[in-house]
C-alpha cells in the first residue's frame, strides 16, 4: 500500500517540476506565464475559428486513439500508427485514377486505406506474432521506412504532373469528403470517427474478440491455458489498429488535403498514445480525450503565429501538457486503487 | 489463554478486529506465542488465519485491539517495520524473483543492498551459516523458476531468517511439499524451536497439528474458537472447532473421509488418452521423464503421486496441450501429439478439462469478474456467444446458478474474482472446468490449500466425474487423497516412473518406498 502511494506522490511531484520548467522556459522567452495561459485558453475556447480548428484536428486523433487503445487493452504497443497512416493514405491516393468517380469511388478509397494501414500494421503483426519480435522496435522501425517511402513517392512515381513541389495531383471533387456545415472546414469524417468509436466499444466491450483481447491482457498464461494464443491476438490486434490509422489518413487525405505530401500529420500517432492513455483506453472516451488534445494545440498554434512566444517553447509545452496529463491520471489511478483495497483484500 | 503464565509471550494480539468493509474478517482475536513455542494455527478457508498473517507481517493494520512484541504494544505499519520487530514471514504463495537465482533473491531482502554494494561471496556465506544451522540445503545459484517448490520454500526460508528473527510465521508451508520433503520441514521447525525461535505454522493438515505444533489456536469465523496444548487434542476436536458442528460422529466422517461412492471397475473400455514411451522436457531443457506409457480410461482415477518437480507439472502441461512431448507419442481424443492440433485450444474442444495446479497464474484472470472468468473457458459455447458477441445476460445466468449450485461464497458474478478465497476460488475452477460435459479431466493438486469441508466437496465432484464414466488423471502430493480416490496409481520419482498399478494391489509404505526413489517398482 505504501508503494501505491509512493507511485501517486512521485507523479505529482515530477509533475509539478515540469510545471516549474516550462513556467521557467516561457520567463526566459520574456513572455507572462499566465497571460500564455490565458491565450490559450481564451483563443481555443472562445474563439471560433480556433474550436472548428480543434473540432477537426480531433478526428484523426479519434481514430488513431481508438487504434492504440485498442491495441493496449492487450498491453501490445503500438507506436507505429504514423506509419500505418502513411502507408494507409498512399494506398488510397494510389486507388484515386482507378475507382469511379462518385461516392462508391470515395468508399473504394476510405477502404484502400484500412487495408493499406491494416497491412502495414500487419507486417509488425506477423513480427510479433510469429517470430515474437518486439512489437515497440518493429513499428518504430516501420515508421521511418514509411516516411521515407512517402518521401520517395511524392518526388517520383506519384509527384503532380508539373513536377515542381514535392507533392501529388489533387484528388477529384467528387473523392472528397463533403463538408458537413457551410463556411466550415468540418468534413464528413467526423461522422466516420464517432462511427469508429462505437465500432470499436461494441468490439472491446461487448464482443468474443474485446474479451480475449483483455484477457490476454490482464494474464497471458491464462489465456494460454484457456486455449487463447497471445501471438494470434498480439499479431492480429496491431493489424486492426493499422487497419484505423490507415482508415485515418484517407480520412485526412480525402477530408482536409485532397492530396498526398510530405508531413500532413506530424506526430499524430505518438499524440494518440497520449489521448488513448488518458482516455484510459476506454473508447467511449477517446473522443473526449481527443478534442482536448485538438483545443490546446489549437491554443498553442495561434499563440505561435502571433510570436507571444517563441516557436520551440510550443514544442515545450506540448509536451508538458501531455506529461501532466499522464502524471495527473496515475494519481487518479492510484488514488482510486487505494480505496479499492481498502474495502477488499483478505 | 494457556497456562504457564511463567514465560512473558514474544508476541501477542490483543483483541484484535480487523473489518474490510461489512466483513468481519477476525473479531477480538486474542493470541499469544512464547519465544520456542510452535503454535498451529487452523481454520477453515476464510476464517481470518491470513489476515492475521498480514497484519503480523505489516500488509494491514488491525482497525481495533493491539500487536504487542516483548509485552509492549507496537504499530507495524511496514513489513519493514515486523522485520525490525523480529517478524519473519514465509507466504503461502511465494515472492520469489523467478528469474534470478536463489542467492540473489535473499540479497533482495538485505538491508545492504540499500547502500548500493552487492558482495554475493558475502552474502553466500551469510545464506550457509543460516542453512547450516537450519540442516538445511539450497541450491543458491540456479535460477529459481527452475527449481521445485520445496528448494523454492528453503529459499523463503533462509530468506526471512536472514535476518534476525525470533518469530517465524509459516504460511500454508506443507501444502506444497511431499512426505520427505515434510519431514525435512518439521526437522527445521524443531531446529528452530530448540534455538528459541517462536514459530507460527499455519496449516490446513491435522496431522501437522500432532507432528510438530506444542499449541493449536483454532479459528472460525474470524474468532478463535480454541486454544488448547496440541497433546491435549484430537484430530476430532480440532475438526469439530473448525467446522462448528456439534456432531461428532460428522465430524469423523469429515475427517476420515467415509464416501458413498466407489470405484467402478473401468478396464475394457476404450482408452481416452494413450501415451506411449513419452519423454518429457522440463523448461530448462533437463530430462523430467522418460519412457511413460500410460492409458487413460472413461470411469477411473488415475493418481500420479511423487515428490513435486518430478515431471507431474510437465506431464499436465503436455496433456494440456501447453507444450508437445519430447519424444514418444500421444493419442488423446483423436488428437496426436506430433500433429499440428495438438493445442490448447484444440484439446478443450475435444473435452480436456484441466485445473492447473497454479491457480492464480493459469486458471484464473484475477482483475475480472466470476463472469467473464466462466467465459474464458466458454467462449465457444452458442449459448453465450453468438455472432461473435458476448451474451452477457445469459452468462449472468449460467454462472449464478452455476455459483449457487456449487455452493461458492460471493457476492455474485460481478465480483472480481480475485476477492474471493483461495477455496472458493477453486470451487469456482472446477464448476467451470466440470461444465461443457468434458471426457477427460486433468486435476492438479484439486485440494492443495484448501480446508477440510472443501476438500471433501473436491473429492465428491471427482468421484462423480468418474461415476459419469469421465476419464480423470489426477497429481497430488497428498499420498491420502490418491489412496482414498485412485483406481491406478502411478509414482513419479527421480526421473523414473513407477506403475501403474491398481489400487487394491499396492500397500501405503510401498509407494512410500517408490516416492522415495528406492525400492524396484514394477515399472
Amino acid at each position: 500500500m505504501t508503494d501505491r502511494s509512493d507511485i501517486a506522490r512521485q507523479a505529482v511531484i515530477a509533475a509539478a517540476c515540469i510545471v516549474a520548467l516550462v513556467v521557467g522556459a516561457i520567463l526566459l522567452a520574456g513572455a507572462n506565464p499566465l497571460s500564455v495561459a490565458i491565450g490559450i485558453g481564451e483563443r481555443a475556447l472562445f474563439t471560433r475559428s480556433g474550436f472548428l480548428e480543434a473540432v477537426l484536428r480531433s478526428i484523426p486523433l479519434t481514430i488513431l486513439g481508438l487504434g492504440i487503445a485498442l491495441a493496449f487493452r492487450a498491453r501490445v504497443f503500438n507506436i507505429g500508427m504514423d506509419g500505418q497512416l502513411i502507408a494507409g493514405s498512399v494506398v488510397a491516393m494510389a486507388l484515386a485514377p482507378l475507382v469511379p468517380l462518385d461516392a462508391f469511388g470515395l468508399l473504394l478509397l476510405l477502404s484502400g486505406g484500412i487495408v493499406g494501414g491494416a497491412a502495414w500494421g500487419g507486417i509488425a503483426g506477423v513480427i510479433k506474432g510469429r517470430f515474437g519480435g518486439n512489437e515497440i522496435i518493429a513499428t518504430i522501425m516501420l515508421n521511418y521506412v514509411a516516411l521515407q517511402i512517402l518521401s520517395w513517392l511524392v518526388r517520383g512515381p506519384m509527384q503532380e504532373t508539373m513536377r515542381i513541389i514535392p507533392r501529388s495531383d489533387p484528388l477529384d471533387a467528387a473523392l472528397r469528403l463533403p463538408i458537413l456545415f457551410e463556411a466550415t472546414r468540418i468534413h464528413a469524417g467526423l461522422l466516420i470517427a464517432l462511427a469508429a468509436v462505437v465500432a470499436v466499444a461494441i468490439l472491446a466491450r461487448r464482443s468474443r474478440y474485446g474479451f480475449k483481447l483483455a484477457v490476454v491482457g490482464a494474464n497471458a498464461h491464462a489465456a494460454r491455458y484457456a486455449g487463447i494464443d497471445p501471438r494470434w491476438i498480439a499479431g492480429s490486434v496491431l493489424t486492426l489498429s493499422g487497419a484505423l490509422a490507415g482508415l485515418a489518413g484517407a480520412v485526412e487525405i480525402t477530408g482536409i488535403y485532397g492530396r498526398l505530401q510530405e508531413g500532413f500529420a506530424p506526430g499524430f500517432g505518438i499524440t494518440a498514445i497520449a489521448v488513448a492513455l488518458v482516455a484510459r483506453l476506454n473508447p467511449l472516451l477517446v473522443p473526449v480525450s481527443a478534442l482536448g488534445f485538438s483545443l490546446l494545440y489549437a491554443g498553442l498554434g495561434t499563440l505561435a503565429r502571433n510570436g507571444v512566444v517563441p516557436f520551440p517553447i510550443i514544442n515545450i509545452l506540448e509536451g508538458a501538457i501531455i506529461f501532466v496529463f499522464l502524471a495527473g491520471s496515475v494519481y487518479v489511478a492510484h488514488r482510486a486503487k487505494r480505496g479499492q483495497a481498502e474495502t477488499a483484500d483478505g | 489463554m494457556s497456562d504457564e503464565g511463567s514465560v512473558p509471550p514474544l508476541v501477542a494480539l490483543r483483541g484484535v478486529t480487523k473489518r474490510f468493509g461489512a466483513v468481519v474478517a477476525n473479531r477480538a482475536v486474542d493470541l499469544a506465542v512464547r519465544p520456542g513455542e510452535v503454535l498451529a494455527l487452523v481454520g477453515e478457508n476464510g476464517a481470518g488465519k491470513s489476515t492475521i498473517v498480514n497484519m503480523l507481517s505489516g500488509l494491514l493494520r488491525p482497525d481495533e485491539g493491539s500487536i504487542l512484541v516483548d509485552g509492549r504494544p507496537v504499530s507495524l505499519d511496514s513489513p519493514a517495520q515486523s522485520v525490525r520487530a523480529g517478524i519473519g514471514v514465509v507466504h503461502q504463495h511465494f515472492t520469489l524473483v523467478p528469474t534470478l537465482t536463489g542467492l540473489d533473491n535473499i540479497a533482495l531482502a538485505m538491508p545492504e543492498l540499500g547502500l548500493g554494494r552487492l558482495n554475493r561471496r558475502q552474502i553466500g556465506q551469510a545464506i550457509d551459516t543460516a542453512a547450516r544451522t537450519l540442516g538445511l540445503s539450497v541450491d543458491t545459484t540456479s535460477r529459481v523458476e527452475g527449481l521445485d517448490v520445496a528448494q523454492q520454500q528453503r529459499i523463503e526460508i533462509v530468506k526471512a531468517l536472514i535476518h534476525k528473527v525470533r518469530l517465524l510465521i509459516l504460511d500454508e508451508p506443507t501444502a506444497v511439499l511431499g512426505p520427505e520433503d515434510k519431514a525435512h520441514l518439521f526437522d527445521t521447525i524443531r531446529r528452530l524451536k530448540a534455538e528459541g525461535t517462536a514459530v507460527i505454522l499455519i496449516t490446513h493438515k491435522l496431522e501437522d497439528i500432532f507432528a510438530v505444533a506444542d499449541r493449536a489456536v483454532v479459528l472460525r469465523n474470524g474468532e478463535v474458537v480454541a486454544d488448547a496444548p496440541a497433546a491435549g487434542l484430537t484430530p476430532d476436536d480440532v475438526v469439530l472447532h473448525m467446522v462448528g458442528s456439534g456432531d461428532r460422529d460428522q465430524a469423523r466422517a469429515i475427517v476420515t473421509g467415509e464416501t458413498t461412492l466407489r470405484s467402478s471397475s473401468a478396464s475394457g473400455t476404450d482408452a481416452v488418452c494413450r501415451l506411449a514411451d513419452v519423454t518429457l522436457r522440463r523448461s530448462n531443457g533437463s530430462i523430467a521423464v522418460s519412457g511413460l506409457s500410460l492409458d487413460l480410461h472413461g470411469g477411473e482415477i488415475v493418481a500420479i503421486a511423487g515428490v513435486d518437480g518430478n515431471g507431474q507439472s510437465e506431464l499436465m502441461r503436455v496433456l494440456a496441450g501447453m507444450d508437445v512431448p519430447l519424444g514418444g507419442r500421444i493419442e488423446c481424443l483423436g488428437r496426436d501429439s506430433a500433429g499440428s492440433a495438438w493445442t490448447a485450444a484444440h484439446l478443450r474442444r475435444a473435452g480436456v478439462a484441466h485445473v492447473p495446479e497454479d491457480r492464480r497464474r493459469s486458471g484464473i484472470v484475477g482483475e475480472m469478474s466470476l463472469a467473464r472468468n466462466y467465459l474464458l473457458r466458454h467462449s465457444d459455447r452458442r449459448a453465450l456467444v453468438r455472432h461473435g458477441m458476448v451474451r452477457n445476460s445469459a452468462l449472468q445466468r449460467l454462472v449464478r446458478e452455476r455459483l449457487a449450485l456449487f455452493d461458492v461464497r460471493t457476492r455474485g458474478a460481478d465480483e472480481r474474482i480475485d476477492q474471493l478465497s483461495g477455496g472458493n476460488q477453486q470451487k469456482f475452477v472446477l464448476a467451470r472446468e466440470m461444465d461443457g460435459d468434458p471426457r477427460l479431466i486433468l486435476a492438479a493438486h484439486p485440494s492443495r490449500g484448501l480446508d477440510i469441508k472443501t476438500i471433501r466437496f473436491v473429492h465428491g465432484l471427482l468421484e462423480e466425474a468418474r461415476q459419469a464414466g469421465k476419464a480423470v488423471l489426477l497429481v497430488s502430493s497428498d499420498l491420502d487423497e490418491i489412496l482414498r480416490l485412485a483406481d491406478r496409481i502411478m509414482v513419479f520419482a527421480a526421473g523414473r516412473t513407477f506403475g501403474p498399478t491398481s489400487r487394491g494391489d499396492i500397500a501405503r509404505d510401498e509407494i512410500g518406498a517408490w516416492i522415495a526413489g528406492h525400492a524396484s517398482g514394477p515399472a
